[in-house]
């Protein structure tokens, strides 16, 4: 048997005894009118304030809900748990308290739901420190611009929309066009360029068993130590989903506000959205446009809004975000869309078409756009990506054109071809975010026509065998260039090692 | 009169009769009668509660004292100076189950010192 320490003993009952001691004070109470959906109407509590924290006293046990609506003669509640337990006329007592939710280091490498609950059967999780879920977003003294870049590992974005830390990018498309893959590639590439941003994904009303896969996927590429998963399902009450991705965004600013970098990722917001346009509706409060309540805009602008790279005072952390939208048919003038649209800072457009064409990933080089990032991108990938989308978009043109007749000059169909290879060089396969180094090298004898000789369906073993004799050959070099700060232009030492090297790979794929 | 009064209002108008020195049960008939002329007569629990809490904003609190014997009048000053409202009126309940103490109910607050929370509480606890 083990030693029972009477000291502890002592003070444990001493303890309990003090704490049903009564205070000797009466207590605030209302009484629940009505209750239904996930919704308690509440008599009394007139000291009851706006997202204070109410505990439900049920015969089996306290569920907490949190005020949303205050109005002259009850107040609407919503549960935080399920309601079959609840029932009219069981007393509410006021916790005093806004939502809060446990914030640490302690989170990272957990799957927890808003509330910080262990959803992974992991031990309970305890944290030294608890941030409100609900949080006003930093003031224009303690930010700074964008500087720095957050690299996602995937080329057509680091190379043509560049994200920088601090920054809010749209991933918007259809489903199925790979929204959450990007977002999965960029948290792997957090990893494994060791960048020590700390991931939190998000899951607002996804289903369990594609969270369970992601998990997975992220432990089996070892970036689970750095990320934090908050997950709720779509049989969670419509409370959660509402509170994750606030509760998520507090996580993230406990590393931001440590001068750490964190990523957000929201998955989705259109989901967010239909969840507390069911909250207002079960609440009265009365519809507006596609009958989503007239806070449907605040709703996503105070959340994103939260987003920041902090000033040197503030220590320099940032807070980025990711946030999806799922469109329908490719319709971005949708109410929710265009309401996020023009809230982050750019978009990544997704298109079903060039998905299912087969370039993936699928991103639309006219319909999205990075506004803030072209600041923080690494030197050596604007050295040599100027002129990527434009000659994207100029090839998509010519194209388009070149389909109705053979007859082309030679200068056309030079570009065409370029156009082709740089199409062919841009798709990548999902988990295999690639370093700066890799990149720089990839668009560089692309764009500068070292590859001319290649065609378009041998590009990409060219590129894997560029890539794979740098890596042997020139691993210094490279290792520098993983660095981002040296511009690779035509005299540098850099581009003459990259024109040799890939000028020899090339005879290897030409004819 | 087509708008809807709230119940905080009809109460405060309650309040303010009562407590000018009007009949009690006329003011009452009044009320029932717009509840009945409104359709609102479901909502006669929660009018209630509204009355009491404007009575009890206004000073005068009915309070609920359940306890397990019977309270004295030292008992009932000494609550009434806890309330601490101008006027208190007790609804008494005696219950042996409670074991000892107060479970005290006024409109807006309570309190419960009996033994048997106490108990409950300790039980919960697993002590």
């Amino acid at each position: 048997m083990a030693d029972i320490a009477v000291t502890e003993l002592s003070k444990g009952l001493r303890d309990a005894i003090s704490q049903l001691e009564v205070s000797g004070k009466l207590e605030s109470v209302g009484v629940v009118t009505r209750v239904g959906d996930g919704v308690a109407w509440v008599h009394g509590l007139k000291d009851a304030g706006y997202s204070e924290v109410l505990q439900i006293e049920t015969k089996k046990g306290v569920v907490e809900a949190f005020v949303l609506n205050l109005m002259e003669d009850e107040i609407g509640a919503v549960l935080l748990g399920s309601d079959i337990n609840v029932a009219a006329g069981d007393s509410v007592k006021l916790k005093g308290e806004v939502l809060s939710v446990p914030i640490g280091k302690e989170l990272l490498g957990r799957v927890v739901n808003p509330l910080g609950e262990a959803l992974d059967g992991g031990p309970a999780i305890v944290t030294k420190a608890r941030g409100p879920v609900e949080r006003e977003a930093i003031g224009v003294m303690g930010r700074k611009s964008v500087h720095e870049p957050l690299m996602t590992g995937i080329m057509a974005i680091d190379a043509m929309f560049p994200i920088g830390r601090g920054q809010r990018e749209l991933i918007i498309g259809d489903r199925q066009t790979g929204k959450t893959a990007i977002a999965l590639d960029t948290m792997i590439n957090q990893a494994k360029q060791k960048t020590g941003v700390v991931n939190v994904y998000v899951a607002i009303g996804q289903k369990l068993s594609k969270v369970a896969r992601l998990v997975k996927r992220l432990k089996q590429e070892g970036v689970m130590d750095q990320t934090i998963v908050v997950a709720t399902g779509p049989s969670d009450p419509a409370s959660l989903l509402y509170l994750a991705p606030y509760s998520g965004t507090a996580m993230g600013e406990y590393f931001r506000d440590n001068k750490g970098h964190a990523l957000m990722i929201y998955d989705d917001l259109t989901k967010h959205a239909v969840a507390y346009r069911q909250m207002s509706l079960l609440l009265r409060r009365p519809p507006g446009r596609e009958a989503f309540p007239g806070d449907v805009f605040y709703l996503h602008s105070r959340l994103l809004e939260r987003s920041s790279k902090l000033s040197d005072d503030l220590g320099a952390g940032s807070l980025t975000a990711l946030p999806i939208i799922e469109t329908q048919a490719g319709d971005i003038s949708a109410y929710i869309p265009t309401n996020v649209i023009s809230i982050t800072d750019g978009q990544i457009f997704m298109e079903t078409d060039l998905f299912y064409q087969g370039i993936r990933p699928a991103i639309s080089a006219g319909l999205s756009v990075s506004r803030v990032g072209g600041a923080a991108q690494t030197k050596s990938v604007k050295s040599v990506s100027g002129h990527l989308k434009l000659g994207l978009s100029q090839f998509r043109e010519l194209a388009s054109f070149a389909q109705f007749g053979s007859d082309l000059d030679a200068a056309t169909k030079h570009q065409i071809e370029r156009g082709q290879r740089l199409t062919e060089l841009l798709k990548q396969h999902q988990y295999q975010p690639m370093s700066i180094s890799e990149q720089v090298a990839s668009i560089y004898t692309v764009s500068e026509g070292i590859f001319d000789g290649v065609s378009s369906d041998k590009i990409k073993d060219a590129q894997k065998a560029l890539i794979t004799r740098l890596t042997t050959d020139h691993k210094k070099e490279m290792a520098e260039l993983d660095k981002g700060m040296e511009k690779v232009e035509s005299d540098s030492d850099i581009a003459m090692i990259l024109t040799k090297v890939a000028k020899s790979v090339a005879k290897g794929f030409e004819g | 009169m087509n708008q809807k009064l709230s119940r905080r209002k009809i109460a405060d108008y309650f309040a303010e009769k009562v407590l000018a020195g009007d009949n009690v049960a006329g003011v009452l008939k009044e009320i029932a009668a717009y509840l009945i002329d409104s359709g609102r007569t479901r909502e006669i629990e929660l009018v209630v509660r509204a009355l009491e809490d404007s009575l009890s904003s206004r000073g005068t609190v009915v309070a609920s004292v359940a306890s397990a014997r019977p309270l004295d009048e030292t008992m009932k000053f000494e609550l009434a100076t806890l309330i601490g409202a101008k006027t208190v009126l007790f609804r008494e309940t005696v219950d042996p189950e409670l074991i000892g103490g107060v479970l005290i109910e006024t409109p807006q607050q309570t309190l419960d010192a009996t033994i048997k929370r106490k108990l409950t509480a300790l039980h919960g606890a697993k002590i």
